[in-house]
């Protein structure tokens, strides 16, 4: 029976029957593949702490001929998901990747590159500040992996260069950035200096995000630019946008303050006194 | 796929919708109530009709009591200038069984979970904020579960309370009982030296 190691990342968990888990993976040598965890539920030791949404894992996966789902032999916690639950905006953030990477790829079609892309943000992740630029270059770089690359720099008609223009068409019919001639009447019109830069943010690493100069109002322009091209090519609504917006809405990914940016374990009481203080009143 | 299902299918049927149960223990809980002396089926069936019948939500703590506010709400020996906040009525229920606990509760009565198109508006955290902003309330002790849902959930509820004048606190992470070192994931280990207290305390 075939048999694989792999490292992967947890999209979803869903109890199964009475003792087992079902796992959506993503993985590197396999893609996205869905794997039952026998006895996940039951037993502490089998899967001890590794099958939460956000964990890279080294995965042994068995493919039994005849059976429907793949089973998950054994898992190793390669990096815990832990720090991205300790600020809503990380965990906003890193949420709609999971989704976009759940229903937006094709069951068993490997892409090794996806999945290292697919890692690299959740370690960087781990590590920043959140903001919306942060969140909407998340999406972009996303989406232009997955094959739903926006035109920003070039019309998406025809081709011809639109970058010198001071402001263009952003048809998301077409496609994106659009000339005079191709685009519609009613696609509405952005500074072209904004596409352009959206176009070196989505090959510059997420860290040096600061120095493309993309202000905050055009940040919130694009968001709503990006939200419609999403809805139009992907043909669904992410479940994550409207938490995505929000957690905007909550100012946790406004960037400068600290919201929602200390562990609530960290910032009051050790836990221990917590629990003596309970016992106490 | 439409024919008639048997008296016994249906059960079955019924049973499998129900969490944690898959087809072979629903076929072994058929049988048996097929088999069990009189009562025993006419009284679950009763008692089934009854629960959607008589039970009301809290309006306080919003958990399903037969009245409102419920009895721990009412309770005059309870500590009601403390509230834990859990997920579930169920989560509330194993708290109540540990027995330690004097305190009052509030039921959110879920976790945000993007995937699931969960949102903090889903959240019911509107009623909590009003208790805790009124005055009545000293600590908040958070007790949703340590997975990344429950965390994300204990973090926005923080978030929302930090402005007000009251204690939030977490439920303490640890080895778990009958736990051994070598089985456990890196996390809790971790956790577990943070939360370490002086021994005998
Ligand atoms: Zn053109
Ligand atoms: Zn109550």
């Amino acid at each position: 029976m075939p048999e694989y190691r792999t490292a992967a990342l947890v999209l979803r968990t869903f109890d199964h029957g009475e003792s087992d888990r079902l796992v959506h993976l993503y993985t590197e040598k396999l893609g996205r593949v869905s794997a039952i965890a026998k006895g996940a539920r039951r037993s502490q030791r089998r899967f001890p702490g590794t099958l939460e949404i956000f964990s890279k894992l080294e995965v042994q996966i068995v493919d039994p001929p005849r059976a429907q789902l793949m089973r998950l032999e054994g898992a190793v916690l390669v990096e815990p998901g832990e720090p991205l639950v300790q600020h809503l905006g990380r965990f906003a953030i890193a949420s709609q990747l999971l989704e976009m990477l759940d229903r937006l790829t094709g069951e068993r079609e490997a892409n090794p590159e996806l999945f290292h892309f697919s890692a690299g943000v959740l370690t960087v992740l781990c590590a920043e500040r959140p903001d919306r630029l942060l969140a909407l270059l998340v999406q972009l770089k996303t989406l232009a992996r997955l094959g739903y690359r926006p035109q920003l720099v070039a019309c998406a008609g025809c081709g011809q260069p639109v970058s010198g223009r001071d402001r263009v068409a952003f048809d998301v019919a077409h496609g994106g950035a659009t000339c005079p001639d191709c685009a519609s009447g009613e696609a509405p019109r952005v500074p072209a200096s904004l596409l352009a830069r959206l176009e070196v943010g989505i090959r510059t690493p997420l860290r040096q995000r600061g120095e493309l100069g993309i202000p905050d109002r055009a940040v919130r322009q694009a968001e709503r630019l990006f939200s419609r091209f999403v809805l139009f090519h992907v043909g669904l609504e992410l479940r994550t946008a409207d938490f995505l917006s929000q957690i905007r809405d909550l100012e946790c990914l406004d960037g400068k303050r600290a919201r929602g940016d200390t562990a609530p374990a960290s910032g009051a009481a050790p836990a221990g006194a917590a629990a003596g203080s309970a016992g106490r009143a | 796929m439409t024919q008639l299902l048997t008296p016994i299918e249906r059960v079955v049927s019924a049973l499998r919708r129900l969490p944690g149960i898959g087809e072979k223990t629903a076929t072994r809980l058929a049988y048996f109530l097929l088999a069990a002396p009189d009562p025993v089926a006419s009284d679950l069936a009763e008692a089934i009709v009854r629960l959607r019948s008589d039970v009301v939500i809290c309006e306080r703590c919003f958990t399903p009591s037969e009245r409102s506010p419920c009895p721990i709400c009412t309770d005059e020996n309870r500590q009601g200038r403390q509230v834990c906040v859990v997920e579930e009525p169920a989560d509330l229920a194993s708290i109540e069984r540990a027995g330690n606990f004097q305190g009052l509760y509030h039921v959110l009565g879920g976790t945000l979970s993007p995937l699931d198109g969960i949102g903090p508006d889903a959240l019911r955290i509107g009623p909590l904020l009003q208790r805790v902003r009124a005055g009545e309330v000293d600590e908040v002790i958070l007790a949703t579960n340590p997975n990344p849902e429950g965390e994300a959930t204990a973090l926005f509820v923080a978030d929302q309370l930090r402005d007000c004048e009251v204690l939030v606190t977490r439920i303490g992470f640890g080895m778990p009982l009958g736990g051994d070192l070598e089985y456990v994931d890196r996390v809790t280990v971790r956790r577990s030296l943070e939360n370490r207290r002086a021994f005998g305390a």
